[in-house]
């Protein structure tokens, strides 16, 4: 084979190579040119993106990103390529690159075309394009930045998205109550349920709408209903109870009326549980109703008894279940110190039961006694009286007071004779004067301006 | 049968003679050696030179240099205002032929291989249109009649940018056919000692005819087959497109770009340079250097450009500054480096 043709053909594959290596240098910068914007725009939308959700309380660490990341890193410079691969050079472009930067005329593109000879190589071949660090860096590090940034930044997690910790009070207290009032057998395990999925309705509300107006609105009635219901229901058994003890102990003290009227309590109490709004227990109902209370010597004194100390036992769990200790009418916590004091302050000034009476009753001591400061009757303090409607005021009415000295002029020395002045100026001398007309002001400023 | 592309021998063989060439006028004219350049340039591209300098810089002795170099018969105008287009290319003269009258063409001046038309720009506008079909065609038509000029021809014409005062500026259509116009320019002190050493006043120097007419025109021809890469021809393109006003920042106060015979005479040109630098092809080089003398004389300033300062020169500078080789922008991610 001939030596120069040798020598050509590695030339050729040399300065082709050198070529491409040009092409693929300045079609990675248009690549990246594009995707530069790009990667900046998707870092501010991840930072955005990540932050929000972990501020919604969304657990987002790196392992948890980096697919998502690496994956939109992907797309995205697959979009860039798509749009930068209008910009990109050919080897023959590459070429003129190169013997236009090393001076060759055109002997590359003339080699290539078959019409010369490939040059010699140059040492340091040099396409003339060098990269700019700064600009790939900058849109490189911002968009790591911005997603280091949302992912270990701290972040305080949104109250609303978290939810409150605790929940209206008074729902638990109707759990309480139904919870009592099963454990008693007082009631039904279907009324207790029927309650409770009440409550649960209100607890399925979204967390953040839990203590809303609406929502504490509905639970305070449906409470309210309840411990109304749980009252009703204790003065019954009392009624019943009491009905039925005077009518087993005392049966032969009581007059015909008296008696009449207990056995209408009785039956009175007994419809009203029967038809209260709380389904009672079916063994409660029958002990009571199965009772003939015109003829309760049937009954044995225990089974009386056992009857009488039930009912007042049922009653006294629903009365405990009704108190208020609170003056403030909806009373809550029964060892609240605060509220218990007030109720018997309370207690002391407007109870149903008579005073004490005694000279500590009252608002306190009276005035015009003997103690450290004067006493203030209110008599130095002067008050304007005004009447709007002074038509009918009266003649000699008082229509107000007022302090005060006439305004005496003691500037004056005596009686003067009419037409005398009283500083008289000499001939030649300057008269002051210490007022001035406006005209005269207005002439004096343009003078002296 | 010849190839369409010179061949690396062809090249060879015609750059000897035009060395002999570049030597034999640089002993001529001293100090002139990128006048003599252009010169040899145009005269390799078939093209005619526009020479424009003051009086006394050796125009005359580079053109009588340069015709006793070629070996060709040259001729010598000295354009007046009273010079007739006839005066140029020939009259009808009536004659006994064989016993009868008839008009016998006699040739004029301008029947030569090398015609020097020393300060061109005094004659009429009538009779410098005359030369205009002569330079173009290689050709004149007298009377109905075609005459077919010598191979080869050339115009080397001079005008003198003073004394202006009643001459005639060359028209467009006349300026477009020069292929150059070149500006002479004064001698530095070394070589006006050289000139006053070894010249003397009245003597003409001795000139050798070193290429025969048959090896030039073997030249010249060479030279047309000169590869011209389609890159180049781009960028020719690019550049005369740009002289045009509207499309480039440079051209602003151009009146009239550059026409398409500029691009064709840039090509030449480029080609021939090549040749003469023993290249196979034109280069980017090639038409960055001869971009000036081609484009100076064909773009036409508007009268503020003028009022401005500015100059055609100027003006095809700041195009090749502005113009680049290739259409091949450079994004953000890189830097140009020089």
């Amino acid at each position: 084979m001939n030596p120069a043709m040798t020598d050509q053909a590695q030339l050729s594959t040399a300065w082709l190579r050198q070529a491409c290596r040009t092409r693929r240098k300045v079609n990675a910068g248009w690549w990246l040119a594009r995707a530069m914007p790009l990667l900046v725009m998707a870092g501010v939308l991840g930072f955005v993106v990540i932050f929000v959700l972990r501020s919604r309380g969304m657990e987002l660490g790196w392992r948890h990103v980096w697919p998502w990341v690496a994956s939109g890193f992907a797309a995205l410079m697959i979009t860039a390529w798509l749009l930068a691969r209008r910009q990109f050079v050919s080897t023959s472009q590459a070429l003129v690159r190169l013997e236009s930067e090393l001076h060759l005329h055109n002997a590359l593109t003339t080699a290539a075309a078959g019409r010369g000879v490939w040059p010699a190589l140059v040492p340091s071949a040099d396409d003339g394009w060098r990269w700019r660090w700064q600009t790939l860096g900058g849109p490189i590090a911002a968009f790591a930045g911005s997603l280091a940034l949302a992912i270990f930044l701290p972040v305080a997690q949104d109250a609303e998205a978290k939810g409150p910790t605790v929940e209206p009070q008074a729902w638990a207290q109707m759990e309480d109550w139904l919870e009592k009032l099963k454990e008693d057998q007082i009631v039904t395990e279907e009324e207790k349920d029927e309650q409770l999925a009440k409550i649960a309705e209100l607890r399925d509300q979204p967390p953040e709408k839990w203590f809303s107006h609406e929502s504490l609105n509905a639970g305070d009635t449906l409470k309210e209903q309840l411990q109304r219901d749980i009252k009703q229901l204790a003065q019954n058994l009392s009624t019943a109870e009491r009905s039925l003890n005077a009518l087993k102990n005392y049966t032969d003290q009581l007059s015909v009326e008296a008696k009449e009227q207990l056995l209408k309590d009785f039956d009175q109490a007994l419809a009203d549980m029967k038809s209260s709004s709380l389904e009672l227990d079916p063994e409660l109902l029958k002990s009571i109703a199965g009772l003939d209370p015109k003829n309760l010597k049937s009954l044995s004194k225990e089974q009386m008894k056992e009857l009488g100390e039930s009912m007042k036992k049922k009653a006294g769990a629903c009365n405990g279940m009704c108190k208020n200790p609170g003056f403030l009418g909806d009373g809550e916590g029964e060892d609240d110190a605060l509220a218990e004091a007030l109720g018997l302050l309370k207690k002391q000034g407007e109870g149903e039961n008579p005073g004490n009476g005694g000279i500590t009753r009252g608002p306190g001591t009276a005035p015009l006694t003997l103690s450290d400061e004067e006493n203030d009757f209110g008599t130095n303090k002067k008050e304007a009286v005004s009447n709007t409607d002074m038509s009918r005021a009266q003649v000699g009415n008082m229509l107000a007071l007022q302090d005060g000295k006439h305004e005496v002029d003691k500037s004056i020395k005596g009686p003067q004779a009419a037409g005398a002045i009283q500083n008289a100026g000499q001939g030649g001398e300057q008269v002051w004067r210490e007022s001035l007309t406006p005209e005269e002001k207005a002439v004096l400023k343009r003078v002296f301006r | 049968m010849t190839d369409a592309y010179a061949s690396d021998s062809e090249i060879q063989s015609a750059s000897l003679p035009v060395n002999a060439l570049r030597r034999t006028l640089n002993e001529v004219l001293f100090g002139q050696g990128e006048l003599i350049e252009l010169v040899l340039c145009g005269v390799i591209a078939r093209g005619h030179v526009l020479l424009e300098g003051l009086p006394g810089l050796g125009k005359t002795e580079l053109v009588k240099g340069l015709s006793k170099a070629l070996n060709l018969t040259t001729r010598r105008v000295q354009f007046t205002p009273d010079l007739l287009p006839g005066d140029i290319t020939g009259n009808p003269v009536l004659q006994e032929v064989d016993g009868k009258r008839e008009f016998v063409f006699q040739p004029g001046p301008v029947f030569t291989n090398l015609l020097l038309a020393d300060e061109i720009n005094r004659a009429s506008p009538k009779t410098q249109s005359a030369l205009l079909e002569a330079m173009q065609e290689r050709r004149v038509t007298v009377l109905g009649q075609t005459h077919t000029l010598p191979d080869p021809f050339f115009v080397l014409a001079t005008q003198n940018p003073i004394e202006l005062e009643g001459t005639y500026p060359l028209p467009e259509a006349q300026v477009d056919r020069f292929l150059f116009k070149l500006e002479v320019l004064r001698n530095s002190a070394a070589t006006l000692a050289k000139i006053v050493t070894q010249r003397e006043l009245g003597v003409e120097p001795q000139v050798m005819s070193v290429v025969t007419r048959e090896a030039f025109a073997l030249i010249q021809a060479t030279a047309r087959r000169i590869f011209l890469p389609e890159i180049v021809a781009d960028y020719i393109a690019r550049i005369v497109d740009a002289t045009h006003p509207g499309q480039s920042q440079a051209s602003q106060g151009v009146r009239f770009g550059a026409s398409p015979r500029a691009a064709l005479s840039l090509a030449a040109a480029s080609k021939a340079r090549a040749l003469m630098h023993g290249r196979p092809n034109a280069s980017f080089e090639d038409v960055q250097a001869l971009a000036l003398p081609v484009l100076n004389h064909r773009v036409l300033l508007d009268y503020t450009a003028r009022m401005d300062g500015k100059t055609s020169a100027g003006i095809v500078r700041a195009i090749l500054a502005e113009v680049p080789v290739q259409n091949l922008a450079t994004p953000r991610t890189l830097k140009e480096v020089a």
